[in-house]
């Protein structure tokens, strides 16, 4: 079983969407670890079936609301140029890498979980254009 | 929790720990009469002065599982960096059992909102906080979670609490504070000390706070002093681990204790989320925060945090000490008794410090019999010995998407190389398939280098334990400190707001900080340090594209002219056989006093060089000018050919937009009043779009579309770059005229003039200006004006002929020849032998060396901008063309 790193479930997400035309994102945290949560809901069902193990976890907090994990995947995305954060805020992440990048950073690891991600991209944005504060 | 069978299984263990560590002390205890301990005791502290225990407070700490902690270093391995930096978790305890009652102190100044029973609590609670400390501190549990089971405790941890913890040394807190014989310990401190005030099943609240779960819904934030945004063990080990270091720190503590507070609102008045967390019966709480006028402090808390990751935690130094350990680990943690998970509470820091084969042997709980078991703790032991004697793993090669002054930055293909790099080192099967790789190659260049006696520094020749990837980490810091709630001072305005509304930047500035200052690196023994460089070289080029700007040098402590050399000697047997140009040794002629002069000047000529931003099929390649590229570019001529290579791009030619301007202008001068509309000759695809534009510098013409001038009187003319073999102004001309073509280009050209126009063209005064151009390519467009009977007067301003280096039979014009008919071959049927052979060269073979700003000709010399294979390695141009489309 492929060992999936909470880095992986995000470049794979982010790759996907560039691939999508996908450009901007908000991230304010009440909009967007709850969308990162039922991504990640979707990812945990389907694993198996692509025999897959996430070796990750997002709960957010029952308080604030927010991931330690999903802001750690964000800063990890900035690190490796997969994203930036807009000034002066920081509120809102851009997609750095287009959509041949995206391919590439596809196929290069994650070539038989081309559907899964797929999936994912769906369910990211379905949940992220019902969110209450696109 | 049967449903995690491991998790399940963990717990046993660490509960059969605590009472074989506890339960000696507690037989002591039960001896002891009820209320026989009645006094506090005062401790002398390094940072804090004096900080007084009370009597409950003294028997828990007098108890081996906290005095356990006396013997491990706060810091890990810190003091091998910081040699000051020797404090212990014990002291730690102590200090924020301090810092806990100023925090108390601070929400309590005017009403008793905490009551005592809940200050006990959280008292005893900072001060065992810290006990599912292992070995060394976090460096134990960093090492632990390269082990996959350890990620996946976390997880099913994780679920069970319904709270993220990444943490093992908290995992292990939370049972170890949950165990009967914790329990029992905290019933004998009661009754001897004659405290009964802590609330109802302390253990079981003392769990919570821990791992940050809520433990009071009248105070629903009261665990975060224990572990939450402005926690008391920030606040300790904050001001103990700067203080103890001797390194600065900016975060003003005692400023921010004095505006912690606690005020009781009316739960309809408090933010949303924190509703949720209150009982509806319940009509008030009572909300801790930071007074809004405290935001700042906030911030420097942030501040502080971040600083102290970087220079601290995260120094690299710091990071291959803690290299060391975990390849300790590697070798022997699995062998322990209670496996990896229990290993960090088998071993205290000498222990390791001190290893030898006893003492792996009591670590295991037999004798090493088995041979497999006795090599692992022979390198176990050497490397232990390595860190007892600060002979220190060092840095062999670095790697991160923002090395400073990167040339190949922008390239798609090498930071998506460097995007599979680091997510294959931070996965532990790939990291280890990598280190497997790197290993093998180092036997292969220690044997070319002649350098096998380098394996005499360790016990037998397996070198796997002596590198350690070690990626890149983006632990946020901000991401606690901006739950905390500011909370309104007057009667207008919100009574709590978050911080992370009111200081919505904070996380995003401090993990900037931090992002753009971790790089990931290859450790390994000073004796292997060059080979492992050059491993790392060849892997990562070869397996994820990923190239080593020579930047990254001094970041892995490299010196070129060694590397240089011993490269030389792995060329000559042949290591760099199938690898790219780039990384091969560097021809002799680079290391000439002349040569950075050289590059120098070629960089400065391209320096305006834009070249196209383009989609190829395989890969989208910026074209940023630098040295490091140029000098690439002529290592891939190697060492017969780099001289010549090098006099090819001295002469190169930039024809750009002062170029343009300056000869048109020239012709306008010579013919005023003539000239008044300037047209681009071609379609908006040719680059005359752009020419036309940089000649309307020249205020006395205005670009108009051919059509619009014709309608005028005025004559007409065209500015263009430059003119090589003059055929594609004629196949223009020929095309607008609608006449059969003369040459084939393959390119798309559009409808002839209507008639109407075509007649006016035939008769108007007509210029073309080159800016540069060969005297035979202006000869073929005159001819061919007077075959198409135009009105066409031509100027070429600066004459450029083609390269002499290309029409001598030289050796180096083979060799271009070669390249250029290697890098042509191509799928497609036209591309026979024939056009292959008349385009090695540059269309024509007449090898021009020139080139806009914004492309390169297809006369230009094809090795030039033509990427693809040749001889079967990967031919990367200077600068690229636009392909046709």
């Amino acid at each position: 079983m492929q060992e999936l790193t909470e880095n992986d479930f995000f470049q794979g997400l982010v790759a996907t969407l560039a691939i999508k035309g996908v450009r901007k994102i908000s991230i304010r945290t009440d909009n967007f670890d709850p969308v990162l949560l039922a991504v990640f809901r979707r990812l945990e069902e389907r694993a198996p079936a692509f025999d897959v193990e996430p070796d990750f976890d997002i709960i957010p907090d029952p308080i604030h609301g927010d991931s330690p994990t999903v802001r750690d995947i964000l800063a990890s995305a900035a690190a490796d140029g997969l994203i930036s954060f807009d000034n002066p805020e920081y509120q809102d992440i851009e997609i750095k890498i287009g959509a041949h990048s995206g391919e590439q950073l596809l196929s290069h690891d994650f070539a038989a979980l081309r559907p899964l991600f797929d999936e994912l991209a769906v369910v990211f944005l379905d949940v992220y254009e019902h969110s209450p504060l696109t | 929790m049967a449903e995690y069978q491991e998790l399940d299984e963990f717990r046993k263990r660490i509960e059969r720990w605590t009472e074989d560590l506890l339960r000696p002390y507690l037989s002591g205890l039960s001896a002891r009469p009820e209320k026989s301990c009645r006094l506090s005791k005062e401790f002398n502290d390094a940072v804090w002065t004096t900080v007084v225990l009370g009597p409950l407070e003294v028997i828990v700490l007098d108890s081996p599982l906290l005095q356990r902690l006396r013997h491990i270093r706060q810091l890990g391995v810190v003091h091998l960096v910081y040699p000051s930096g020797t404090h212990s978790r014990l002291e730690h305890s102590i200090g924020t059992l301090h810092q806990i009652s100023r925090l108390i102190a601070g929400i309590n100044v005017e009403t008793k909102l905490i009551p005592p029973g809940w200050v006990s609590l959280l008292r005893v609670t900072a001060l065992a906080h810290d006990v599912g400390h292992g070995v060394m501190s976090h460096v134990s549990e960093n090492a632990l979670l390269n082990f996959h089971s350890t990620r996946r405790l976390l997880k099913q941890f994780s679920k069970t609490i319904q709270r993220e913890q990444r943490r093992p040394s908290e995992v292990a807190a939370f049972y170890m504070i949950g165990s009967p014989a914790f329990s029992d310990l905290i019933s004998e401190a009661q009754r001897i000390s004659g405290d009964h005030t802590l609330p109802a099943e302390p253990t079981k609240l003392m769990q919570l706070a821990i791992v940050g779960k809520q433990i009071n819904p009248e105070i629903p934030l009261l665990q975060e002093l224990i572990s939450g945004p402005f926690d008391a063990d920030k606040l300790d080990y904050m001001t103990r681990d700067a203080r103890m270091t001797g390194v600065p720190v900016v975060t003003d503590i005692p400023r921010l204790v004095q505006k912690v507070r606690g005020h009781r609102l009316p739960t309809a008045k408090l933010p949303k989320e924190l509703q949720t967390s209150v009982p509806s019966k319940q009509e008030t709480c009572v909300v801790t925060g930071v007074a809004l006028s405290g935001g700042r402090t906030l911030d420097e808390l942030v501040f502080g945090q971040t600083l102290l990751f970087d220079k601290l935690y995260r120094h690299q130094k710091v990071r291959a000490a803690e290299a060391m350990v975990a390849a300790v680990f590697d070798q022997i943690a699995e062998m322990g008794v209670g496996g990896a998970l229990l290993a960090p509470y088998s071993l205290l820091d000498a222990d390791i410090l001190d290893l030898d084969i006893a003492g792996v042997e009591r670590f295991v709980g037999h004798p090493l019999d088995d041979p497999e078991e006795q090599r692992r703790a022979q390198v176990a032991i050497d490397i232990a010995q390595r860190l007892h004697n600060r002979r220190l793993f060092r840095r062999a090669y670095a790697f991160a998407q923002s090395m400073p002054q990167d040339p190949y930055r922008a390239d798609d293909g090498h930071r998506n190389g460097l995007v599979h790099l680091t997510a294959s080192t931070r996965r532990s099967v790939t990291r280890a398939s990598i280190i497997d790789e790197l290993a093998n190659m180092v036997h292969v260049i220690l044997d070319a280098l002649g350098s096998r006696a380098a394996l005499n520094a360790i016990p037998g020749d397996d070198i796997r334990p002596y590198i350690w990837v070690d990626p890149p980490k983006t632990k946020t810091q901000s991401n606690e400190t901006v739950r905390a709630y500011l909370l309104g001072d007057g009667p207008d305005g919100p009574p709590a707001m978050p911080f992370r509304d009111e200081y919505a930047e904070t996380p995003g500035w401090s993990n900037a900080y931090l992002l753009t200052r971790d790089t990931g690196y290859v450790f390994t023994l000073e004796e292997l340090a060059l080979p492992v460089y050059l491993a790392t070289e060849k892997y990562v080029r070869m397996q994820f594209g990923v190239r080593s700007p020579g930047s990254m040098l001094p970041y892995a402590k490299q010196h070129a002219d060694v590397v240089g050399a011993a490269k030389r000697t792995l060329a000559e047997a042949g290591f760099y056989d199938d690898a790219p140009y780039d990384i091969r040794p560097v021809p002799i002629q680079f290391e000439m006093a002349d040569f950075p002069g050289r590059l120098a000047h070629v960089r400065s000529a391209l320096e305006h060089y834009e070249g196209p931003v383009y989609e190829a099929q395989e890969q989208k390649r910026s074209t940023i000018m630098s040295q490091q590229r140029i000098s690439s570019f002529v290592q891939q001529f190697g060492g017969d050919h780099a001289d010549e290579a090098l006099k090819m791009l001295e002469q190169l030619r930039v024809v750009g937009r002062d170029q343009l301007v300056e000869a048109v202008k020239s012709f306008v001068v010579a013919h005023p009043d003539e000239y008044r509309n300037v047209v681009p000759l071609g379609e908006a695809k040719d680059s005359s779009a752009v020419t036309t534009y940089y000649a309307g510098d020249i205020a006395d013409l205005r670009i108009r579309s051919l059509g619009d001038a014709l309608r005028r009187d005025d004559g007409i003319l065209f500015a263009e770059d430059f003119v090589g073999s003059g055929a594609q102004t004629v196949s223009l001309l020929e095309s607008l005229l609608g006449v059969p073509p003369t040459t084939t280009l393959d390119e798309e050209r559009e409808e002839p003039l209507p008639s109407d126009l075509r007649d006016l063209f035939i008769r108007r005064k007509l210029a073309i200006v080159y800016a540069a151009g060969s005297k035979a390519g202006v000869e073929a467009v005159e001819l061919a004006a007077s075959r198409l009977e135009l009105n066409l007067e031509i100027y070429r301003h600066e004459e450029i002929a083609p390269t002499a280096n290309f029409t001598s039979g030289s050796e180096f014009e083979k060799r271009c020849r070669v390249i250029g008919e290697q890098l042509l071959a191509d799928n497609d049927p036209a591309h026979d032998a024939t056009w292959i052979s008349e385009r090695a060269l540059g269309y024509g073979n007449d090898g021009f060396l020139v080139v806009f700003p914004y492309n390169t000709p297809t006369q230009t010399l094809t090795c030039l901008w033509k990427d693809g294979i040749v001889d079967g390695i990967e031919w990367v141009p200077l600068i690229p063309r636009r392909p046709k489309r």
